[in-house]
């Protein structure tokens, strides 16, 4: 019972940090760095959450958050394509304007509310006969509807970079993108499309906080979530597969941590519990920071002289 | 086949380019011809690659025109070139290493939307190469095949995609004498069907071997064409440099070696080195030589045999596994790379820009870069200034730098000046043994010229030099002796009196005449 | 020929080097940071606030009151030196974005040894607090330094990643061990008098942790324009292979520089807590580091440009404080000026380069014709 709840809650925490981290892998397959994740998660909880509080609609507010995390995304690439600013630079610019801009645009809709302001979170969805199953059936198949999203996106992402012109184009543009310009496509476009639907999934991801994990919306709402998607890209090196071990490893981090805190065995102080996701990260990049794995162009700006 | 009082094949009319420092080109016409092999000849800088890269459409021209068949064209893409027929191959390979031969080929390829069908296209792969007459693998990943091949799989590409003139950038830079005339047989049936090529070259004897015309370039303009069989070596050699001028400077056996018994002890002896690298290639595999004070011994060969980690490992940049080395009859092996600089032996890398330079740095700090905590410039790991202006200023006069200040920034210096700036701070130490690997690469003649005669000098003054090069008339115009290296040994030793290019090549290429 | 860039790592931004072009780089930013005014202006309107009121408010109060103005000071003092620890990383190529969590770990060791010794006198105990959260906040980036040096470890990962582990740990201290005496709050006792750092000018805040802040500004650029580390750590951070020829340890360079900058960061918690707070509150002064970095960052790790970077951002949050505590406005609003201001400043440095490059481009052909 305990390991069922445990893995099931390992999965709902793991989803949105997979959406992320999958929307981080197109972006740094074409080869440029989205640190800004964190910012345009934060954005996207916004949008959805504000979205779905005018239309009463969350599945309206998992567009709006798509939209809105698309155009921050939009914005780290003109800065860090177009204006060739450094990748880091641009992607921390990003979170602070966020960090500010999205709670006062809050204040200005909501003022300041005696309670927190709610909106109706998604249900979780059973799945018919899947649900039912022993055992799976409440791990896997009772679950969030941004889960079965994120779990649908896992294979989608391997077809798509595997098995198709256009993900043959996005590695490339990863590797040695003078290739691509050589061979007649348009590297800057490539990148912006892998900083669009970066910031996109971002979006989306970030939805999942204030729409179906909380029904709220705060500044703290992602509180370095989109860091560990980042990290997850690296720690799964950058494979899709890879991607969701990795996700399912810190999600269920995550849910232990909370289980030690309820349960009330102080085994360790609560805090340290609280650290165990970001130790693990660092563990994570020491394994996998080998050059060898790594898109070669990540992180360059491609000019020509 | 080739006619000279039609319509050319392709035509550049009066092209001018400018970059944010330098004019590029400078109204340059030029043409080429239906069943033409056009060399584009021209020293380092003379502007060829930024023309053939504006045919490409890597580059929009400022001025001029480009006409094929006497239609004017606009070709602001390497996408619209490959629609109009032409291809290039670059100088360094435009290839994926860790993507697979068919997929480099059909990236980018228009019709092939959506899905991937690899196998159609591998078998079309496979029937087009063997139709220019030779054999290849489409799933093998490009970074396990050899150069030659690699080569091969570019020329590939361009045709798959309906090249009908194909450019080529400097393509035997990295090919044994033997993969050269490959090379050679293929494009010349390449356009006996009507196609064209442009080779794009500093070399003038693969002008005279392969070229059917000449077109010269030098500092951004045009010079002249002249058909191969109407010029010379060193007609085309003034041309180019606009000067009399001696090709290359000899060595008439000025350096400072002394023959002396077989007693003599060697300064520099290596000892069966092996080196496996991170791919789990044995780069060397049981090298030795010896190298004896006040020579210059050449090691020549085709790149990709052991060169870059023999260098690195004189250096003390990579450690060997096994074997020993010894400077002076004192051990070294393995040390790292201040002591070895401590050791006395100096480094010219090959890749100035990212080895031997810090571009963004100023020419005064460059030069000090190795006594990065050395009296007199630094006491106690406090930088004195004034010494290293003084010492800036010295090396900038003596060696001849073109440079208006000590604070000049590295990048604003033309290639031989860069270059003339790592070989004073090497030779400013004061070294006994010189490792120059690729000093003159992408040099013009004049720097090329003066590096040799620095190398030659040193030596002239007790110095010794490991001169490491792919360039066999740098070689033969230095070495007092030749060791050839193939697949990380020393295949053979030779004296340079005593032997000849052809003997050489085919060392390179592993055939060792003496032992059939 | 098309390159790729080889030598980006220690070059933030496309700048122009020219000095002929000297009064652009000054304009370009005087200019982006009234955009930024004019963009938090009409985000003010949709609140219906009139934003020329509020700056005129902001700029009298901070400026006329000699109380205002030496806060603005108080509040640069960390910033500075927040900034100053990301501009040394930086010099050798590295990003360091923990100097948040470095200055909560500098904070901490100052407080401990604050509370635990601070019956001594002054002479003694403000220099252990200043020496414990140097050693603390070297060590703790240090690590960050050595997991690079040593595994290749990215560094804005891992930084990132102390970060909250620092903040747990305080967390930890603070509703814990140090927990006040009165147990209501989640923050430790106030730290004895001894243990406060002098006031400068009498009735304001203004402590002398700024003047060490300043001190901090000079020792960094003499370390990195005049000594042999210095050297070693710029030829690192602009072409690192080229070091590794010239015979440098880099990898001794590489965690030299992380521990300097952890230094920076360790002292930015000691002048807050021994110099202003004398209380170690959870989650006090957060984004302290976050606006430090982008001090640095807009300043291209100059440390004259971080010292005025500092004073303007002090204003920024001084202005903050007087219209949230005299009007509506909220103080999120200084944070999203605070973001339009970044941004702004980044796109006029590209503006700015693109300007001189096309100049440049004129010139040239203006001499082709002649």
């Amino acid at each position: 019972m305990f390991i069922e709840n445990l893995l099931a809650a390992g999965i709902d925490l793991a989803a949105p940090l997979l959406i992320a981290a999958l929307g981080e892998l197109y972006a740094e397959r074409t080869g440029v760095l989205n640190i800004g994740i964190e910012g345009m998660m934060l954005a996207g909880a916004w949008g959805g959450f504000v979205t779905t509080y005018y239309s009463s609609n969350p599945w309206l507010g998992l567009v709006g958050a798509i939209l809105i995390g698309a155009l921050f995304g939009l914005l780290n690439g003109m800065l860090a394509i177009t204006m060739k600013v450094n990748q880091v630079v641009s992607g921390i610019a990003i979170n602070i304007l966020l960090s500010g801009l999205t709670m006062y645009l809050y204040r200005v809709i909501f003022g300041i509310p005696l309670l927190p302001v709610t909106v109706n979170p998604f249900p979780k969805l059973s799945l018919p006969l899947l649900g039912s199953l022993p055992v799976i059936g409440k791990i896997l198949f009772q679950q969030n509807v941004i889960v079965y999203i994120a779990f649908l996106m896992v294979p989608a992402a391997y077809f798509i970079l595997y098995k198709t012109s256009f993900g043959l184009t996005i590695r490339s543009a990863g590797e040695k993108p003078e290739v691509v310009d050589t061979a007649g496509l348009n590297v800057t476009r490539i990148r912006y499309t892998g900083m669009i639907i970066g910031g996109a999934t971002a979006g989306l991801a970030g939805a999942f906080y204030s729409l179906a994990h909380l029904n709220i919306f705060a500044n703290n709402i992602i509180s370095g979530r989109g860091f560990i998607a980042f990290a997850a890209v690296i720690f799964g090196c950058w494979n899709p597969l890879g991607i969701l071990l990795a996700t399912l490893i810190f999600g269920i981090a995550d849910a232990l941590s909370t289980r030690f805190l309820t349960s009330g065995i102080q085994v360790v102080p609560y805090e340290f519990l609280l650290m165990i996701p970001y130790i693990i990260t660092i563990f994570a990049t020491l394994i996998f920071s080998r050059k060898s794995i790594s898109p070669a162009a990540l992180g360059t700006p491609y000019q020509k002289e | 086949m080739i006619t000279y009082n039609t319509a050319p094949f392709v035509e550049m009319k009066g092209i001018t380019k400018y970059f944010t420092s330098v004019k590029a080109n400078d109204g340059i016409s030029i043409d080429v011809r239906h069943g033409e092999i056009l060399a584009i000849l021209g020293e380092n800088g003379a502007g060829k690659t930024t023309l053939m890269n504006i045919l490409y459409g890597l580059y929009t021209p400022d001025a001029g025109q480009i006409l094929i068949d006497g239609a004017e064209v606009a070709i602001s893409s390497p996408k619209e070139a490959i629609q109009k027929g032409i291809g290039m191959v670059h100088q360094h390979f435009m290839l994926i290493p860790t993507h697979s031969v068919v997929e480099n080929i059909i990236l980018g390829m228009e019709g092939n939307q959506g899905l991937l069908h690899l196998k159609k296209e591998a078998a079309k792969v496979a029937q087009l190469a063997e139709e220019l007459g030779f054999q290849i693998e489409p799933y093998r990943k490009v970074k396990e095949l050899p150069v030659g091949v690699q080569q091969r799989v570019e020329i590939l590409k361009a045709i798959y995609r309906g090249a009908h003139l194909l450019i080529m950038d400097e393509p035997t830079a990295v090919l044994t004498p033997q993969e050269t005339e490959d090379l050679f047989k293929l494009l010349k049936r390449f356009v006996q069907s009507g196609n064209a090529v442009v080779l794009i070259t500093h070399k003038l004897n693969e002008v005279m071997g392969i070229a059917d015309r000449v077109t010269v370039l030098r500092d951004g303009r045009y010079i002249r064409s002249v058909l191969k069989q109407e010029t010379s070596e060193e007609e085309l050699a003034q041309m180019m440099v606009g000067r009399e001028m001696a090709l290359h400077i000899q060595n008439q056996g000025q350096s400072g070696r002394v023959p002396k018994g077989k007693a003599e002890k060697p300064l520099l002896r290596m000892e069966n080195i092996t080196f496996r690298n991170e791919t789990g290639n044995q780069v060397l595999d049981g090298l030795s030589l010896e190298l004896f004070k006040g020579e210059i011994l050449g090691i020549a060969g085709v790149s990709g045999n052991g060169q870059e980690e023999l260098a690195a490992v004189l250096a003390g940049l990579k450690k060997i596994e096994h074997g020993r080395f010894y400077l002076n009859n004192r051990e070294i092996t393995n040390q790292p790379s201040h002591k070895m600089i401590g050791n006395g032996v100096g480094y010219i890398p090959a890749d100035r820009q990212n080895e031997g330079l810090i571009l963004n740095m100023s020419v005064r700090e460059n030069l000090l870069l190795k006594s990065y905590d050395q009296r007199p410039f630094f006491t106690k790991g406090v930088l004195n200034k004034k010494r290293t202006v003084e010492n800036a200023n010295q090396l900038i006069a003596d060696f001849n730098i073109k440079a208006p200040d000590t604070e000049t920034s590295a990048k604003n210096l033309s290639g031989g000046h860069q270059q003339k700036v790592v070989v004073a701070r090497e030779l400013s130490l004061n070294p006994e043994l010189i490792i120059a690997f690729q000093p003159t690469r992408g040099l013009d003649i004049g720097a090329i010229n003066y590096v040799h005669q620095l190398l030659l000098d040193a030596c002239l003054a007790g110095k010794s030099v490991l001169l490491i090069s792919t360039e066999l008339s740098e070689i033969f115009g230095l070495a007092d002796r030749i060791g050839v290296i193939y697949r990380g040994r020393i295949l053979k030793f030779l004296d340079t009196k005593a032997t000849t290019v052809d003997e050489v090549g085919l060392l390179m290429a592993g055939i060792d005449k003496t032992n059939l | 020929m098309i390159t790729v860039e080889t030598e980006t790592k220690a070059v933030l931004v496309k700048q122009s080097q020219n000095n002929s072009y000297q009064l652009l780089s000054v304009i370009c930013p005087v200019v982006s940071v009234l955009l930024a005014f004019l963009a938090g202006g009409l985000m003010l309107l949709l609140l219906k606030i009139n934003p020329l009121v509020v700056y005129q408010r902001m700029i009298v109060a901070s400026f006329g009151d000699p109380y205002n103005l030496a806060e603005m000071l108080v509040k640069a003092t960390p910033l500075l030196l927040t900034g100053l620890s990301f501009a040394f990383a930086f010099k050798a190529g590295l990003f360091n974005i923990g100097a948040d969590g470095q200055f909560y770990v500098g904070a901490l060791a100052a407080v401990i040894v604050s509370l635990k010794l601070g019956f001594l006198s002054s002479w003694l105990v403000l220099p252990l607090a200043l020496i414990a959260a140097v050693i603390t906040g070297g060590l703790f980036s240090g690590l960050a330094g050595y997991l690079k040096a040593r595994f290749n470890a990215n560094e804005i990962i891992t930084t990132i990643m102390l970060n909250y582990v620092a903040f747990q740990l305080t967390n930890y201290f603070v509703n814990g061990p140090l927990k006040e005496k009165a147990g209501a709050y989640p923050q430790t006792n106030p730290i004895s008098v001894q243990a406060q750092l002098p006031v400068l000018v009498t009735n304001t805040r203004l402590h002398i942790g700024f003047l060490l802040a300043l001190l901090c500004a000079i020792v960094f650029y003499f370390i990195i324009s005049r000594t042999s580390i210095g050297f070693q750590i710029r030829a690192v951070g602009l072409n690192q292979r080229t070091a590794e020829y010239a015979g440098m340890n880099t990898k001794r360079v590489l965690v030299l520089a992380m521990v300097f900058s952890g230094i920076f960061a360790g002292i930015a918690g000691f002048t807050e807590i021994n110099g202003v707070q004398h209380i170690l509150i959870q989650g006090f002064a957060p984004n302290v580091g976050t606006v430090g970095t982008v001090i640095a960052l807009l300043a291209n790790a100059n440390p004259l440009g971080i010292v005025i970077g500092s004073i303007f951002f002090g204003f920024l949050q001084v202005g903050a404080n007087i219209i949230s505590q005299t009007s509506q406005v909220p103080k999120n609003a200084i944070d999203m000026i605070q973001g339009f201001v970044v941004i702004f400043v980044l796109i006029s440095y590209y503006i700015q380069y693109r300007i001189t490059a096309y100049q440049k481009i004129r010139q040239l052909k203006k001499g082709a014709s002649l």
